[in-house]
């Protein structure tokens, strides 16, 4: 199979995160519940994990690294946790439906008045659109750092500006960027940067967090057993245990220590340009077939390892079914779980055939799959 | 330009359901296979499961004995 299909999880993953997974899984007891001597390899291979997130984020402090088991679970928390009921809150229409629909939700439950950043028909924001929505009540910007629909790149830095000396959270959706493009949360000024293990980061599923900046604020959204403080009605207040109510995803969380030591040691900006470079050919390659519909800005070379397209007035679906079953090329179709940015770009009802590259694709396998799509817009 | 077929699609309204009535038209021996959901029956994304026209009678029977619940069963046209 040649998968493409990167942007949903990664599916080829380090032989080393594989190791890391048996091991755990063969000698890790549950972290923070006692001191022998499974339960300490438990503690201190998650304690590791956190110091490298922290590191490849530029998080000041490990203890700010909190697990969970996704980055939906780590925007849910945070946009649960973090915002003020009644607040004002700014998003964009890049997002997925992990930061739109706990935003609807507190929009609904809450009385959270929401604005939305709009994507014009290439799908790229107008940062200065978006400064304009800025009131004197705004309490938060969640905004994701990379389209999973386009690969388009938000310029967090120029939010991050915007926030810093207006006293508004700044909350960052990293699901596609992580692994791939480099982020510093200090100079970028980022509150709270959710992240998932199994794309970029070529983790185990069920594997992801949140980095948070100290001094930042959120509610848990769940109370339960922590190994610490057991007399306490409450969960303890002090991260990372705060947030992270029942066992761990330890034996996942070894993994993706064994991955964040690949992506550390091969360096985020050489597997980046890689995979950009791939997603470039396949553009390149695809652009020039009659027939063939491709959605996003290529003009900025720094963006996502990501290229949506449409093949005549084709359902994606079937596209996407022919890619899978005649050339075994794996895609994803139909809607991406971004209904906004299928509105902007005009797709809702054709959807878009997402081809999306990860460290381990090949040339020669793009080049297949530009061929495959030039057989399906010709035939 | 490629050619189409009609076939009968099955859609569900999670994939849980999907892959239950998979499993139990395979053990039937309906003959078909799950796919994208089409654009005609759903805009935004799911399973769907692909069979023949005449096996209408035969798969929703199996479904209702199953207690697999679908949301629609329709004839579409897809490229083959």
């Amino acid at each position: 199979m040649i998968y493409l299909d990167n942007a949903a999880t990664t599916m080829h993953k380090p032989q080393t995160v594989i190791d890391a997974v048996v091991h755990a899984m063969t000698s890790m007891g549950n972290a923070s519940r006692g001191a022998h001597t499974g339960a300490l390899e438990a503690s201190r291979t998650i304690y590791e994990t956190r110091r490298k997130i922290a590191k490849l984020f530029g998080c000041k402090r490990p203890d700010h690294v909190v697990f969970t088991c996704n980055s939906t679970e780590a925007l849910n928390i945070a946009i649960q946790g973090a915002i003020p009921a009644k607040s004002h809150v700014i998003t964009t229409d890049l997002e997925h439906n992990s930061v739109l629909r706990p935003l609807y939700r507190l929009k609904e439950e809450s009385g959270v008045c929401l604005d939305f950043a709009r994507a014009d028909r290439q799908g790229r924001l107008d940062l200065q659109e978006l400064e304009g929505l800025i009131r004197p009540d705004t309490k938060a910007i969640v905004c994701t750092h990379m389209s999973n629909l386009t690969g388009e790149i938000v310029d967090i830095a120029r939010i991050g500006r915007m926030t810093k000396d207006r006293g508004i959270l700044l909350c960052v959706d990293a699901s596609q960027s992580a692994g791939n493009t480099p982020i510093d949360m200090e100079q970028m000024g980022i509150d709270i940067l959710c992240f998932t293990g199994h794309k970029g980061l070529m983790g185990p599923q069920g594997t992801g967090g949140m980095c948070i900046r100290e001094g930042v604020e959120i509610h848990p959204l769940k109370e339960g057993g922590s190994g610490v403080q057991s007399y306490r009605h409450r969960q303890p207040v002090e991260y990372p245990t705060r947030l992270e109510a029942g066992t761990l995803n330890g034996h996942g969380l070894a993994g993706l220590s064994a991955a964040l030591d690949y992506i550390l040691e091969t360096g985020v900006e050489t597997i980046g340009r890689k995979e950009r470079m791939l997603a470039e050919h396949f553009y390149e390659g695809v652009s020039q077939i009659e027939g063939v519909k491709v959605y996003g800005c290529f003009e900025d070379k720094n963006r996502g390892p990501v290229v949506a397209l449409n093949v005549r007035e084709y359902d994606s679906s079937e596209v996407s079914d022919v890619l899978s079953v005649d050339y075994d090329i794996a895609t994803r179709p139909g809607a991406h779980c971004a209904p906004r940015m299928h509105e902007a770009l005009g797709t809702v009802d054709q959807g878009a055939v997402r081809f999306s590259f990860s460290w381990f694709n090949t040339v020669e396998e793009t080049d297949q799959a530009i061929e495959a799509v030039r057989k399906i817009a010709l035939a | 330009m490629r050619q189409s077929k009609e076939f009968l699609v099955i859609t569900f309204s999670q994939t849980t359901d999907a892959m239950a009535a998979e499993l139990l038209f395979r053990d039937l021996c309906v003959p078909g296979r799950i796919i994208p959901i089409p654009r005609q029956l759903s805009a935004g994304c799911g399973l769907a499961f692909r069979t023949e026209m005449d096996q209408k009678q035969q798969a929703q029977q199996a479904l209702v004995e199953a207690g697999i619940r679908w949301h629609e069963m329709e004839p579409v046209r897809l490229l083959v």
